[in-house]
């Protein structure tokens, strides 16, 4: 008989068994009846596994990569992406996988280098889905409506090259496409019967040049005569041709403008090695000046800063000895070296060996122990905080005074300095003084004839700078200059005045950092010897004032004395000279036709050695303002001015644009601006798009020209690296293709080797075609000066091109001793059993194919950070230089600067690192600028969007995840973070009522956009940051952007098909592949997405861009807003208020497979 | 304010791993490991010669909980059936190719096995010469019971057994110690989470937690067993450690929270604790409370009830807070996230908790839950 307790018992056991098969029987089915396919461990080592090292092109770093290539049943699939042992920034792992600042050593052999791996970012390993995207063109395309209409047809490459050099016709609309030989200057002549077409344009060009130079002597009738006579001479020997000056030039009236092939435009969007020197190339070939880059928006305003300072573009310091750094608009895991090779430098500030300053309204993403202090700043307003601690540093005299008082180069080496600076050179500081901002001149006090600046020598007397090898750094007088009494100070006093022109409190209130922060970074700054360096980037140069930001805090460097010295500043390592050492492969030298004129968006082109600015000087009217404003100091090219360039014919029309790699429309602020220009068949008769997508850009395209990946032959080459590229002697990444293409093939080479669609046999086949210099039988000739000099070679793919660049680069190498002369056997059978380029190692001489392999083993050649110094701490590279003198002087003050004007108002630009507010290029009827400056030419932003309607500041950050708006293909990555946001700080969103999740409405004064909100302190107070790289519009498919809610004097949505009609077999390199390959491959997706190819997937679409919202310069007929020197977008520069909309959405969760 | 000596993320919230990776069948998980518990304090009483009478009870819910923990990872695997190829393929040994070794490897494949044989042993051991007397009283069961005597049949032979299941004790003293920091040396060391990166003393709380956890299920069960015939003899040693216990716990979460004042107070950071110091300082409270009235049940055990629901709803309130509601603070250390329970949750979580109950009924069957 059981008792009652014991019936309790049993009660409650059942009960509880019930329960547990209740709850547990879910797992006990999955258990019995798991619905899984079981996949093998990944084969890494087994014998149908190819192994390359390659280079990576997630972002621009261009770290090195070993891809591991997996033939499942006849098909090669792309598995797994590592990072590369042998590359400075990948760095091997070690064993306790703590501190990997060191890269294998390069003589390593490659079968022990697979026995280590290297450190690679989310994005690179994720690489895999920009091969396996099945919103892939890999068929030419023609436009079947107007342009936009989002229709497409299939056409074969015969009829794509025939009509882009043809012309053609669209049946579907009977719009005639303008064919390239129009504009082909060269081949004009040349049909005519001119046997040395560049015999022609030479003498054209010469008499240009004569014109030019005599303009300032003339009178404006003898100008015209000039002219005129001009006209009659050539026009006189070209009939005898049947042809006229018409027919060669864009404006006979206008000479200086160039051939008509200027009337092409190459523009590129990222660049990368031999990409960017082949179409170089190509264009030079056409006979254009219109290779054009997207550095705009992209670094500009720092390039520009740069090169107005130091004299070259590209500078960061050393982090790997750096003991303090103030990394300033420069995003962590971001800027180069990017995510895997910033690791040194938080890997160091955690061990406490550096200390960095991250100056940014956004936080960093680590604080390494306490190493990293977050510095939150007022974006746009960095000058004052540079200038603040130079004014710390003035007081407390913590500069370098006698690196700073050499003020020659010979001097400085002499005393063990790489460079010198020109601190002490006197300047002319007079107000209103026709010289004000010019050097004073050996000549103007009679010290010599050679025009050399003048310094103030330690004893007080006058001396030219070349004469003495120490100066007065201090110095204010006056001097006696063609009878007037005229003030001078040296560069260093001007920029001392400056840092003194506001007390240490009122620098603190402009840029927000208090007072005590900016003595503690001053006083570190300088308490490490010359192991400090700024660390700066687009964030504080893409504004307005971004060049005069830039500026100021290189003149930080400048104080300590830290260029080209272990924990300085450097520029980028030394690379072999993989253009020009066995073949020219290069871009010039190799026949192409005479070029000249200003380029399109008149960056690095003078207005004042235009005839435009001659004639109406001599006319005696105002030059100013011109139609758009010149740029002779900006060093690369800007996307705005491009378009406005095209649109407003100016300096001359445009007739053909050929856009590879890039997408204006959504990574410029405003870039929705260019759709207009894009659209207007008349301002733009042809428009090529090479690319592997079709985005919101190439959506109004012609023709589209399927391009390859960087894992097949897209971009393939050699990388140089970024500054300060692993802060080794030479470093240089080579890319390789991973596997052959999966664009159509389109035929064979006279050698019999395979041609794959790409941007590489496109521009091939239409230079033969147009019979171009530099393509077919005798495309590449050898270099002089070497064993195939006076010979010529073949150029007829792709193949032919990349393996001689491979051999100049490798045999370079060999020469300078690093590789070795004797190349083991067994690491040239690795690359033949492994590489696909090495099937087309008999385009180059067994002996060039074993050194070539050597280096293709390794992802390119490296050397160490312990062989790149002397024993003074001086890095063994070349001080670069993009001066034509003074190449080794940093300048506190530029004279050239200073002599140029502000094209709306002529007046002049200020010549030295200075504190201004972000502006508008020029005046704005109706405003009155509460700020004065007279260097100031515009209005500063806030006087036209005041705090008080918008409040906040906007700024658009990467981050490690993504990379301007050509990410969305990296299908992980979005799984990682499905979806963007704004960040808002908890301050601001408080008394808002705004919480993490509530979709509010950011307006600037150009339109608004609706967006889910983040509140976290992550970012400063009054600052919005909405992360780029998501918002698409267009990629092959379209979506309408939902979340813009306006565009003002736009309608956005008109501009964007409903749908895209496009054949499915134009699309989609992934259905081939295996069903397990593909379920890995795109695990969120239902399989109509990467079986059709044109199925729209939610994921590729979602999140927000804030680009076409972002600011517009109205004193330039609202433009996108540029900077004023450089002409670089200035996107971080954006005001905006925020609102509720009243709904709340959770944020996308990610979707981690494990 | 301090700089935290830590590492500090900077990720967005929705970046990179889902917002609570580990559901609440991990709480369960944890939960469960409170069996380790009950056999450490069955150990230590055996070894001390203090709350003799409670070893059984300790013992036998010990064995039971111990038993069924794996089940709780099990639930949380995507691919459940491949459960036997991770205990088969332990990466416990660093190499070349794996650096490092891994802490789930090493307690799920072997210290759980060692430690359930050890408890066995001790179990069987400690219950032999009882179950020889329990064979001498019972006619149908006398085969088993006789069996599970293993040849002890008189309480010298018992005696004499003494020093070896003292050893044996001591072993499983170690390995249920090992087991009952295991949770808190999990949750340190996922070091991408910044709560649980912050909580330096975790794994001393949980040590004085076991204490808590051990003695108030065994009051609990003793309470249920006995009910109005409670023996202060037996349960107010029981309740002497549980007092000690709770004051030691609420101690502690209260040095935990001044350490984040002191590290982080006054910065951004300190308000992400937000989300924990509620639950922590009623924890704190409930401990107080469980003490104080474990005091006044030294002199009226009936008031023991109380003691253990009070401490056992801290104790779950506790858990639930370090294991759930730490995951929900972002990488950032700045941000909050939003708690999504799955659908069934409550289930799947008491699920192996059930199991454990069922094995405790079935054992107290066949072992008794008072030995003289």
């Amino acid at each position: 008989m059981v008792n009652k307790r014991e019936f309790i018992k049993g009660l409650v056991a059942l009960a509880a068994a019930g329960t547990f098969l209740a709850g547990y029987r879910e797992v006990i089915n999955r258990i019995m009846k798991p619905t899984y396919t079981e996949v093998k461990p990944d084969p890494i080592y087994e014998d149908n596994v190819r192994i390359v090292y390659s280079s990576c092109l997630g972002c621009n770093v261009r770290c090195g990569i070993r891809a591991r290539v997996v033939n499942k049943d006849g098909i090669e699939v792309v598995e797994r992406i590592e990072g590369n042992p042998y590359h400075v920034y990948n760095r091997s792992t070690q064993l306790s996988q703590i501190k990997r600042f060191s890269a294998l050593a390069y003589d390593t052999p490659v079968s022990e280098s697979l026995n280590h791996v290297g450190t690679l970012c989310a994005r690179g390993v994720d690489g895999i889905h920009y091969l396996y995207d099945p919103y892939r063109v890999i068929k030419p395309l023609k436009r079947a409506g107007p342009r936009g209409s989002g229709k497409w047809k299939v056409i074969s490459w015969e009829q794509l090259i025939r009509e882009v050099v043809e012309g053609g016709t669209v049946e579907e609309t009977g719009e005639k496409i303008l064919g390239l030989k129009d504009i082909f200057t060269y081949g004009v002549l040349k049909e005519a019967g001119f046997e040395d077409p560049n015999e022609i344009l030479s003498g054209i060009k010469s008499d240009v040049d004569a014109i030019l130079s005599e303009a300032k002597d003339l009178s404006y009738e003898e100008l015209l005569n000039k002219i005129e006579e001009f006209k009659s001479k050539w026009n006189s020997i070209l009939a005898e041709k049947g042809l006229s000056l018409e027919d060669i030039l864009i404006d006979p009236d206008r000479p200086d403008l160039g051939p008509k092939a200027n009337q092409l435009i190459f523009l590129r969007g990222r660049g990368q090695g031999h990409a960017d020197y082949f179409y170089k190339r190509w264009t030079y070939a056409i006979g254009s000046v219109n290779w054009r880059r997207h550095t705009s928006s992209c670094q500009l305003g720092f390039y520009t800063g740069n090169y107005l300072s130091i004299g070259y573009t590209d500078i960061n310091p050393d982090s790997i000895g750096a003991k303090v750094l103030i990394m300033a608009g420069a995003q962590m895991g971001r800027i180069h070296p990017g995510a895997t090779g910033q690791g040194i430098a938080i890997e160091r500030a955690a061990d406490g060996e550096l200390k960095l300053y991250y100056v940014n309204p956004i936080a960093p993403r680590t604080q390494a122990r306490g190493n990293i202090v977050w510095v939150p700043i007022k974006p746009g307003e960095d000058a004052a905080l540079a200038l603040a601690i130079a004014r710390w540093i003035f007081e407390n005299e913590k500069y370098n005074k006698e690196f700073l008082e050499t003020p020659n180069e010979e001097s400085a080496n002499a005393k063990g300095e790489p460079v010198a600076t020109n601190a002490t050179w006197l300047v002319i500081a007079e107000p209103g003084h026709p010289r004000e901002g010019e050097f004073v001149k050996d000549t103007d006090l009679g010290l010599g004839d050679s025009g050399k600046p003048v310094v103030v020598t330690h004893e007080g007397t006058f001396a030219s700078i070349d004469s003495v090898d120490s100066a007065q750094l201090f110095y204010q007088g006056t001097i006696e200059l063609d009878g007037e009494s005229v003030t001078v100070k040296t560069a260093l006093q001007l920029l001392k005045e400056e840092a003194y022109s506001r007390t240490m409190e009122q620098w603190s209130r402009i840029c927000g950092v208090p007072v005590e922060t900016i003595i503690q970074m001053a006083k570190d700054f300088t308490s490490v010897g010359r192991k400090a360096a700024t660390y700066i980037h687009r964030g504080v140069a893409m504004h307005p004032n971004g060049e005069y930001i830039v500026w100021a805090y290189r003149a930080l460097d400048f104080l300590i004395g830290n260029y080209h010295r272990k924990g300085g500043l450097m520029g980028r390592a030394s690379h072999t000279k993989y253009n020009y050492y066995l073949y020219n492969t290069d871009y010039k030298k190799f026949g192409e036709p005479k070029h000249w004129g200003p380029p399109i968006d008149r960056c690095k082109a003078k207005y004042e050695s235009t005839l435009e600015y001659w004639l109406k000087v001599k006319k005696g009217e105002d030059p100013y303002p011109t139609k758009r404003p010149w740029y002779p100091h900006s060093p690369e090219e800007s996307y705005t001015e491009i378009f406005a360039g095209i649109k407003e014919e100016y300096p001359y029309p445009i007739r053909a644009l050929f856009l590879f790699y890039a997408n204006p429309v959504l990574s410029a602020n405003y870039g929705t601006k260019f759709i207009e220009v894009l659209k207007d068949t008349k301002k733009l008769p042809l428009f090529v798009a090479l690319t592997t997508t079709i985005n919101e850009t190439y959506l109004y395209a012609d023709y589209i020209v399927p391009d390859t990946t960087y894992l097949e032959t897209g971009t393939m080459g050699m990388q140089y690296l970024y500054a300060s590229s692993g802060s080794v002697k030479l470093a240089e990444a080579w890319r390789t293709p991973v596997v052959m293409p999966f664009t159509e093939m389109i035929g064979k080479d006279p050698a019999g080797r395979p041609r794959y669609a790409s941007m590489w046999e496109f521009l091939i086949d239409i230079g033969k075609m147009l019979d171009a210099p530099g393509f077919g039988d005798e495309g590449i000739p050898g270099a002089s000066g070497n064993k195939y000099e006076g010979m010529k070679f073949p150029l007829h793919s792709a193949w032919d091109y990349i393996m001689r660049v491979y051999s100049n680069g490798a045999i370079y190498a060999l020469d300078k001793g690093f590789i070795p002369e004797n190349v083991p056997e067994s690491e040239v059978r690795f690359v033949e059993e492994n590489y696909p380029i090495a099937q087309f190692k008999d385009i180059i001489s067994e002996d060039e194919w074993r050194y070539v392999a050597y280096c293709l083993a390794r992802g390119g050649i490296f050397t160490s950070y312990e062989e790149s110094y002397d024993e003074n701490e001086i890095v063994l590279r070349k001080v670069p230089s993009k001066r034509k003198k003074y190449k080794k002087t940093f300048f506190f003050w530029n004279e050239d600067l200073a002599k140029s004007k502000n094209s709306v108002t002529g007046n002049k630009f200020y010549g030295g690192p200075k504190y201004l507010p972000p502006a508008t290029y020029g005046p704005v009827s109706g405003i009155t600028p509460s700020y004065v400056d007279r260097w100031l030419h515009g209005v500063p932003l806030r006087d036209i969007y005041p705090e008080s309607e918008y409040p906040f500041k906007i700024v658009i950050p990467g981050s490690p995840l993504y990379t301007k708006h050509r990410s969305l293909f990296y299908y992980w990555m979005k799984q990682i973070m499905p979806e963007n946001f704004v960040l808002i700080n908890p301050d601001d969103a408080k008394p808002m009522g705004i919480e993490t999740g509530d979709i509010i409405k950011v307006e600037t004064p150009f339109g608004a956009i609706k967006v889910k909100a983040v509140v976290e302190p992550s970012v400063a107070k009054g600052t919005l940051a909405i992360p780029v790289g998501m918002g698409r519009w267009a990629d092959t498919l379209v979506a309408k952007p939902e979340y813009i809610e306006e565009v003002k004097t736009q309608n956005l949505a008109e501009n964007i098909p409903e749908t895209v009609e496009i054949p499915e077999d134009a699309l989609n390199p992934v259905r081939e592949l295996d069903p397990i390959t593909k379920k890995l491959l795109f695990t969120k997706s239902p399989p109509e997405f990467y079986e059709s190819g044109s199925a729209y997937d939610e994921w590729r679409f979602n999140g927000v861009s804030i680009n076409p919202v972002l600011s517009r310069d109205p004193s330039l007929d609202d433009w996108p807003l540029l900077s004023w020197l450089g002409a670089a977008q200035a996107y971080f520069t954006a005001y905006g208020k925020v609102s509720k909309v009243g709904v709340k959405e959770k944020l996308s969760d990610p979707f981690a497979t494990y | 304010m301090m700089d935290p000596s830590i590492l500090i993320n900077y990720v967005y919230p929705n970046e990179l791993a889902e917002p609570v990776l580990w559901l609440p069948v991990m709480f369960a998980y944890a939960f469960l490991i409170s069996g380790a518990d009950l056999l450490m304090l069955a150990s230590i009483g055996f070894i001390t010669g203090k709350i003799k009478r409670a070893i059984p009870l300790l013992t036998l819910l010990g064995m039971s909980f111990f038993s069924v923990i794996l089940l709780g990872p099990l639930a949380d695997l995507r691919q459940p059936q491949r459960a036997g190829l991770i205990l088969t393929n332990l990466h416990i040994f660093p190499s070349d190719k794996y650096p490092g070794v891994s802490t789930i490897s090493l307690y799920g494949g072997v210290l759980w096995i060692t430690t359930f044989i050890v408890g066995l042993l001790f179990m069987l051991l400690y219950f032999s010469y009882p179950m020889y007397i329990k064979a001498s009283r019972n006619g149908t069961l006398r085969p088993l019971y006789n069996l599970l005597s293993f040849g002890i049949r008189s309480e010298d032979t018992y005696q004499k057994l003494s020093p070896l299941l003292k050893v044996i004790a001591g072993v499983l003293f170690i390995f249920a110690t090992l087991w009952g920091l295991y949770p808190s040396i999990l949750l340190t060391s996922q070091t991408w989470l910044f709560i649980w990166r912050n909580w330096p003393i975790l794994p001393v709380i949980y040590f004085a937690d076991t204490f808590v956890t051990s003695t108030a299920a065994a009051i609990l069960v003793y309470f249920l067993w006995k009910f109005d015939k409670m023996d202060k003899e037996y349960v107010n040693p029981l309740l002497k450690i549980h007092f000690t216990g709770c004051l030691a716990v609420a101690g502690l979460l209260i040095l935990q929270v001044s350490i984040w004042g002191w590290w982080l107070g006054g910065s951004d950071f300190y308000s992400s604790f937000n989300i924990v110091i509620p639950l922590v300082i009623a924890v704190i409270f409930l401990m107080i409370i469980s003490a104080i009235i474990s005091t006044f049940s030294l002199r009226w055990s009936q008031l023991s009830i109380l003691v253990s629901i009070v401490a056992l709803i801290g104790v779950l309130i506790n858990k639930w807070n370090i294991m759930i509601n730490g995951q929900l603070v972002s990488r950032t250390g700045l941000g909050v996230l939003e708690l999504t329970l799955p659908h069934g949750w409550f289930l799947n979580m008491i699920s192996p908790i059930s199991l454990a109950v069922v094995i405790f009924i079935l054992i107290t069957w066949l072992f008794p839950l008072e030995v003289e």
